[in-house]
């Protein structure tokens, strides 16, 4: 496809909330999943007459950004790394099938995260906010770092049966 | 082989309570920061060769991306259509607040940009950035007619001759209901002047080398956002979208003949987004990205544009019914 298409441009922007939570997946450090995110957007661009139009635009992506995550890894210190090699290839290739699924969750999340009570909504605005972090949350309302953590895990929680009810209904 | 690993096998991680919890616990320390080395290692044992809990894991942290690029503009692509309309007010008057007492530097660049302008005889045809950074760590970058406020049109197909250049618009003011978001202002998206025929699309071009310094140390980066609307009819159905690109480049690609700004000409890196445009129309809705600037970028392009998401079949471009762009921003955020 040639690069300078709209078409390209509005994959290679739209693609970007689910490849950047493809990213973060299978290297979760979040400096670190932006700079592979902007490594592979490069990538994209330069090798954008290799995407054939009709087949799928994240799936090609995210191998690209699959072989830039690697690239990343052997220059990250190894204590650095969450994963060990074995259970990184295993995330990957897990990862690799469900493409098509971050830019269908990406769609629907909007949705979802107005459907939640507005305690709630606030509480992951705070902590998705730039500077944002549990420790200064729990510092505020004099929680846990540990409590804090959770209740945001259980909103995560609930945002994914949200969004997979909408995406298996195909309500996007 | 583990109790652990046993019980991983045996089936879903809710099979056995404490190991479902301990892998949440896990995931969410993940997830928010706070893992330490030796949870790290527990978190190994508990996702390997154990499929269920690998899909828990992606599954949540694909959430956990997407919430990231939905609420941090400062880190990534952002859109706020979600943000109420008390939120954007408190945040409208704190923007008000910092531009009443403007930095002297700040005042003393959009004097110069100004009078610039008029000894030039029109607007300046580039936008220069604010010369070298001061100690603070973000620097908004003076982007010309951000708001659209000369209320002139100056929109035309040639980058040399214009602020804002690209397809065919105009700027009006309350428009179908519309009211700019500030000011008396704002940007009509009108219709595609080159195929495809889908997207208008308006660029700027602001000339980064006085902040070379900065920028070569590969630190900098830069945070670009711009507020939308759509007046809500029966187009509306069609759906369309809003986004904004970021296009860093070595060299000064305007300098090229040619309307789309990218043909032919390779960024150095490139960052964009695009939201679908929401029903609402008595909100603005903001889209917002992040670029990490390579050392080398001297210049940078800004894209704003509304397209239609479905193609549309009709040989003579389509005018697009209300669809408007106000407040573009560029802020340079540096590690001093």
């Amino acid at each position: 496809m040639d690069r300078n298409t709209h078409e390209f441009v509005s994959l290679l922007t739209a693609s970007q909330p689910g490849l950047y939570a493809c990213i973060l997946a299978i290297l979760p450090d979040r400096v670190a999943a932006h700079d592979v995110l902007q490594e592979t957007n490069l990538t994209l661009w330069q090798k954008a007459e290799d995407f054939e139009p009709g087949t799928s635009f994240m799936a090609w992506a995210t191998r690209i950004a699959r072989y830039h995550v690697l690239n990343h890894r052997r220059k990250m210190k190894r204590d650095r790394l969450v994963f060990d090699e074995v259970l990184f290839e295993e995330l990957a290739a897990r990862q690799a099938m469900r493409a098509d699924d971050a830019d269908r969750y990406a769609r629907a999340l909007r949705h979802c995260l107005g459907n939640l009570p507005h305690e709630q909504q606030d509480l992951v605005a705070q902590r998705y906010a730039a500077n944002g972090s549990v420790k200064q949350i729990a510092g505020c309302q004099g929680r846990s770092v540990g409590a804090v953590s959770q209740t945001l895990y259980r909103i995560r929680e609930a945002l994914l049966n949200c969004i997979s009810q909408r995406v298996q209904q195909g309500l996007l | 082989m583990t109790d652990t690993q046993t019980a991983s096998r045996s089936g879903h991680p809710d099979d056995d309570p404490s190991r479902a919890t301990s892998l949440r616990e896990l995931i969410a320390r993940l997830s928010d920061g706070v893992l330490t080395e030796q949870e790290a290692s527990r978190l190994n044992v508990l996702l390997k060769e154990d499929p269920i809990a690998q899909e828990l894991y992606l599954d949540h942290m694909l959430i956990d991306g997407l919430l990231e690029l939905e609420f941090s503009p400062a880190e990534a692509g952002f859109s706020s259509s979600i943000v109420n309309r008390e939120l954007r007010d408190a945040k409208q008057e704190d923007r008000r607040r910092r531009w009443s007492a403007p930095s002297l530097q700040t005042a003393v660049l959009l004097i110069a940009v100004l009078t610039g302008g008029a000894i030039a005889g029109g607007w300046l045809s580039r936008v220069v950035a604010t010369p070298s950074p001061s100690k603070s760590q973000r620097h908004p970058l003076a982007l010309v007619d951000r708001g659209f406020e000369s209320g002139t049109p100056l929109i035309s197909a040639a980058p040399a001759t214009s602020l804002w250049y690209g397809d065919l618009a105009e700027v009006v003011g309350p428009h179908s209901g519309i009211t700019p978001l500030e000011g008396e202002w704002m940007l009509r998206f009108l219709k595609s002047e080159s195929e495809p025929n889908d997207a208008c699309e308006l660029y700027q071009m602001v000339d980064l080398r006085p902040m070379s310094a900065a920028i070569a140390t590969g630190q900098a980066s830069v945070n670009a956002s711009a507020f939308f609307n759509a007046i809500p009819d029966e187009a509306r159905a069609e759906g369309h979208s809003f986004g904004v690109g970021l296009f860093a480049y070595a060299a000064d690609p305007g300098q090229q003949r040619h309307i789309w700004p990218l043909r032919g000409t390779q960024p150095l890196s490139f960052s964009g987004r695009q939201e679908p445009a929401d029903t609402d129309a008595w909100t603005w809705q903001q889209v917002a990205i992040r670029l990490a600037l390579p050392a080398d970028t001297t210049h940078l392009l800004v894209q704003v544009s509304a397209a239609r998401l479905t193609p549309s079949t009709a040989e003579i471009p389509l005018e697009l019914a209300g669809h408007f762009v106000d407040q573009v921003e560029l802020v340079l955020a540096t590690q001093d």
